[in-house]
């Protein structure tokens, strides 16, 4: 008998062990996978719980309605075209087409299912219809239109970011469409790229502007950095590796400054192989980050990636921006918001703060993604982009009175025209902005991408958002 | 040790308060659901709180020795589920009331007719036969509902002889097992243990084999002790599944909606994937009582997913609750089994125990993806005449053994 | 009842069920576990370690119910004490003890040499084997006894 019993205990052992696994699997696989199962397009639980909700509205950052509803299951936005256009991508469409766009994101918010039962109750026991809570966006409605009139219906992407707080004051990826009069019909017939938002989603090779992250690393990494020399004949060779400027202009002799300011690629793509090295010069893209996985609360951002580990002809490429190298637009005004903000890059994001119906207006506060770099260096990096814009590639964006701070890119595509590229920031306390702008296959950056940049950084001073 | 009893009993009663209350609170928010008030609502809770407070009392004065932990946690469990059944559809919750009540009486009998019982254990081949029987009728006279032809219609009832013969086989299990020691001697239960396996996969109902398994085998090691020739059982099983994989394309179907129910969620992952947006659907504390969508989208809602449906409208909180009270409950049987004096009430008790444990785990496992879907019941909670018929039988088994182990430790401290 | 109120009715009322299930759920966990205490001490209180086997009177040896179970240590008597208890003339209080050693058992007297107390037609002097299936006779009551090495058919 006593052995049965003692077989009795183990199998209760056994059987309480099982259960226990059991449950801990469900809690477990609940708690990991709950929400992407509740979010499956499979789902069709979530919009019927809508039924009695009207939505609440999207504000720009001061007060304009974009979208608001005034009736469950319909959507209206505001009557400026303009505004709408330059503004779709951010708020997403209603056929699936974009994902995770802000409205999506914020739907519990703006459905109401953050305001607490006991309010949510009081409500309806007044009228039969919930009102969702309203989000403030941090983009400011006259520069997001200036924005967009500026890119004149070319491919690309425009974004600007307060460098202090990170808040993305303008947007606009082109092409775009109208989140209003938009048929299911028009989702098959649209350009290639209409529903991608290009300043989060975008990877562009970053040609020339990438020599901001290469001048950094010779900041940090070289003892003597005003001895750096080179002497460029417009087509040269880099160990073995041809390194042509662009046009075959021949840049003479150079020193950092110099030749940063002409953007020459010789001088880059032979410091980098001689005087940096690939270890080097990853570690500062990484620390600006380059192959890291961004995780922001307010959208998705694809990952910047660099990789110069092929070799010398490899890193020589990489190191004027073009190889294997990608960036999207946002990273980009990100990396030029640490070197403005003293080598803080905070995280940038889209919400203002939250317009709640029961506590009134409920601010997010501004985070810090990383420290990418000292002090020092970002203020060296700043007199060496002040240099593009005095007497450089950049002088087309010259604005009287203001230190503008940039680099042009112009990143070559095989068989293709190439993409323009600027990224640059205001250096002022009052106007603290930073600003990328790309446009595809446009021709050269300092041609194409800066007089839109210089639009769009006038608009900002004068309305100082 | 008197004020822990009289601790304990105002403890019970707060209990049984609390169940009542549940039973009402619940059949009076979903008599609100339908814009006029719902008196037939009412009527059955009345009937519910009845039930449970008539079990109290016959367990307080009556069948002072059988176990009342174990009636309350079968009475909450029922309750959940009823109060449930009613939501998706007030008729079936009436057929499952009505099989509630004749549940209970089966029960009740059981527990006066058992403990009298002296020469069960020599019946043990007999029931064997009959078990082997009751399966094999399916074959000749069974309707196929579900993808398994496990069932008999008659008049509009349906009933699965699988379930009583589960009863059935425990005791000829648990008489064999009592009575002989040697593995040679046991042979002639494995024969018959397993044409019932085999009779229950041509019938394709997986579930049930798989729980014949595991009963069979775990009491084959409680009563042997033998781990070699258990792990050899057990093998030869794990052998049998193989081979049905090989074989039958609905095993395979199963195993493939098991693996990536997300490749194919409209065809063979449907159910299971429809499973687990309810349950994640429902959040810590469901998306309240009549409020979730799983009687349009998710089939067999109200029997084998029910414990998706509890999450849903419920909540996982309380999901996860029934799940405790599961293992509650088994542990609670495994004491009564250690308790229980005699080869043959030990060995039986544990029989008892063990298909509530594993058709538990394999309804939830399969619900939540742990395992393949099959087709088993969750005992008490889901709805269904002999799931119900069959859990009740054993619990009533169960009492009657705590009953005769009662009067038994009386008698010795006497 | 309008459709919004419910889900609202019914969300606030999904907390209410949410505590009388976890009520009703710690409260049996609770009473389980006492339970549990307690069936351990009357384990013990009735004899010291695992059972080694069963006794029970002759003149009832048909009736299952009559076999009780004895211990790693059983004291036999009639004192109310033992943890086997029989009435009988010529009994002690505590008249013999059966007790364990490797694999074997024995018989202890623990009653005078003047009290009867026989194995089999053996009279028991001090400390003597037992094995399964023997009678002891102990005043004028017969008891038999089954142990564990051997199973002489019954349970």
């Amino acid at each position: 008998m006593n052995r049965i019993n003692h077989r009795l205990r183990v199998l209760q052992v056994l059987f309480i062990a099982l259960m226990i696994a059991l449950g801990s699997y469900f809690v477990y696989s609940v708690a990991k996978y709950g929400k992407q199962w509740s979010h499956s397009a499979y789902n069709t639980r979530t919009k019927s719980g809508y039924d009695l909700v009207i939505q609440g509205s999207v504000y720009d950052r001061n007060g304009t309605e974009i979208a608001w509803s005034d009736a469950p299951n319909t959507r209206l936005y505001s009557d400026d075209e303009v505004l709408r256009l330059s503004m779709a991508h951010i708020l997403g469409d209603r056929y699936g087409m974009m994902s995770g766009a802000l409205q999506d994101r914020y739907a519990n918010t703006l459905f109401g299912n953050e305001r607490s039962l006991l309010s949510r109750f009081t409500e309806s026991v007044e009228n039969d219809l919930l009102t969702g809570d309203s989000i403030r966006l941090t983009i400011d409605g006259e520069i997001q239109k200036h924005a967009y009139n500026a890119m004149n219906g070319r491919s690309g992407a425009a974004v600007v970011l307060n460098y202090k707080t990170g808040e993305v004051i303008a947007s606009v990826s082109l092409p775009t469409f109208d989140t209003l009069n938009l048929t299911a019909e028009d989702t098959q017939n649209m350009p290639d790229g209409t529903f991608i938002n290009k300043v989060t989603r975008g990877l562009y090779p970053p040609g020339s502007t990438f020599k901001v992250i290469t001048a950094v690393s010779l900041l940090e990494n070289c003892d003597n950095c005003d001895a750096l020399h080179f002497d460029c004949l417009g087509e040269n060779i880099v160990d073995g590796v041809s390194v042509n400027c662009f046009h075959g202009t021949v840049h003479g002799d150079l020193d950092l400054n110099s030749a940063f300011a002409r953007s020459c690629n010789g001088a880059f793509a032979y410091w980098a192989v001689h005087d940096l090295g690939v270890r080097n010069i990853t570690k500062t893209a990484e620390a600006f980050g380059f192959n890291r996985n961004f995780v922001f609360s307010d959208y998705t951002i694809n990952n910047s990636t660099f990789d110069a580990y092929g070799g010398n002809a490899d890193l020589a490429w990489s190191a004027v921006g073009q190889g294997q190298t990608m960036v999207t637009p946002m990273h980009a005004a990100m990396i030029v918001s640490a070197i403005a903000n003293n080598g803080n890059m905070c995280e940038p994001r889209y919400l203002r703060g939250i317009e709640s119906v029961d506590k009134g207006f409920i601010e997010t506060a501004p985070k810090v993604y990383a420290n990418v770099m000292s002090q020092e260096t970002a203020e060296r990096i700043t007199e060496m982009m002040l240099g593009v814009v005095e007497n450089g590639t950049g002088s087309g964006c010259k604005i009287s009175g203001v230190r503008i701070c940039g680099k042009t890119g112009t990143a070559e595509v095989a068989d293709e025209a190439p993409h323009a590229w600027f990224v640059g920031f205001i250096d002022e306390e009052e106007t603290p902005y930073a600003i990328a702008v790309i446009l595809e296959n446009a021709g050269t950056g300092s041609s194409v991408a800066v007089p839109v940049a210089r639009s769009i950084l006038e608009k900002c001073i004068e309305v100082r958002p | 040790m008197e004020e822990t009893k009289t601790k304990k009993k105002t403890l019970t009663n707060g209990l049984i308060f609390a169940i009542t209350l549940f039973i009402l609170v619940s059949y009076t928010l979903l008599s609100l659901r339908n814009g006029s008030i719902d008196y037939t609502a009412m009527l059955f809770s009345l009937a519910c709180v009845a039930l449970v407070l008539v079990q109290y009392l016959l367990f307080r004065f009556v069948f002072v020795n059988a176990d009342l932990q174990v009636m309350i946690i079968v009475s909450m469990l029922t309750n959940i589920g009823l109060a449930l059944q009613y939501r998706f559809d007030s008729q079936t919750a009436v057929k499952q009331l009505i099989w509630y009540g004749i549940s209970l009486a089966v029960m009740f009998m059981i527990m006066i007719i058992m403990p009298r019982m002296r020469n069960l254990k020599r019946f043990g081949f007999v029931c064997g036969i009959l078990g082997v029987l009751l399966l094999g009728i399916t074959i000749v006279i069974g309707t196929e509902i579900n993808g398994s032809t496990n069932w008999i219609v008659i008049k509009g009832f349906s009933i699965q002889p699988s379930e009583p013969a589960k009863i059935l086989m425990i005791l000829l299990l648990a008489g064999s097992l009592a009575k002989h020691q040697q593995i040679r001697r046991l042979f002639p239960t494995g024969i018959i243990v397993g044409i019932a396996m085999i009779l229950l996969v041509l019938q394709k109902d997986l579930g049930a084999t798989l729980l014949y398994f595991c009963t069979a085998v775990l009491m084959l090691y409680l009563g042997t002790g033998n781990f070699s020739v258990t792990a050899l059982a057990f093998l030869l099983g794990a052998i049998g599944a193989a081979v049905s994989y090989v074989l039958f394309s609905h095993v395979r179907v199963r195993v493939f909606a098991w693996l990536n129910p997300w490749e194919d969620p409209l065809g063979r992952g449907y159910q299971l994937v429809q499973s687990l947006i309810a349950i994640s659907s429902g959040g810590l504390f469901g998306m309240g009582l009549g409020m979730g969508e799983a009687a349009t989208y998710l089939p067999q809602h109200e029997s084998d997913f029910i414990f998706s449906s509890i999450c849903e409208e419920y909540g996982q909180i309380i999901g996860l609750c029934v799940a405790a009270f599961y293992i509650v409950l088994i542990f609670r049987g495994c004491i009564l089994a250690l308790r229980s004096r005699g080869r043959f009430d030990s060995i039986l008790c544990f029989g008892i125990v063990s298909i509530l444990a594993i058709q538990t785990f394999i309804n939830i496992g399969g619900v939540v993806k742990l395992i393949p879907l099959t087709g088993v019941t969750l005992p008490f909670v889901s709805y269904g005449g002999s799931s119900m018929l069959t859990s009740f039988a054993l619990i009533g088994m169960l009492q009657a053994l705590s009953i005769k182990a009662g009067e038994a430790d009386e008698q010795n401290q006497s | 009842m309008s459709a919004l109120k419910y889900s609202l009715l019914a969300k606030f009322v999904s907390v209410v069920f949410a505590a009388l299930v976890i009520y009703v759920l710690f409260g049996t966990i609770r009473n389980v576990l006492i339970e549990y205490k307690g069936i351990r001490k009357k384990i013990r209180e009735s004899g010291s370690g695992n059972i080694i086997g069963y006794a029970a009177l002759t003149d009832e040896w048909q009736d299952e119910d009559a076999w009780r179970p004895i211990y790693d240590e059983t004291v036999f008597g009639s004192s109310p004490e033992c943890a086997f208890r029989i009435t009988g003339h010529g009994l002690k209080g505590q008249h013999f003890r059966i007790t364990r050693g490797k694999d074997r058992f024995f018989i202890e007297r623990l009653c005078m040499k003047s009290d009867l107390l026989m194995v089999n037609e053996h009279d028991v002097r001090r400390k003597e084997r037992i094995r399964s299936g023997c009678k002891v006779y102990a005043g004028d009551a017969e008891i038999l006894i089954t142990l564990m090495d051997g199973w002489n058919g019954r349970d």
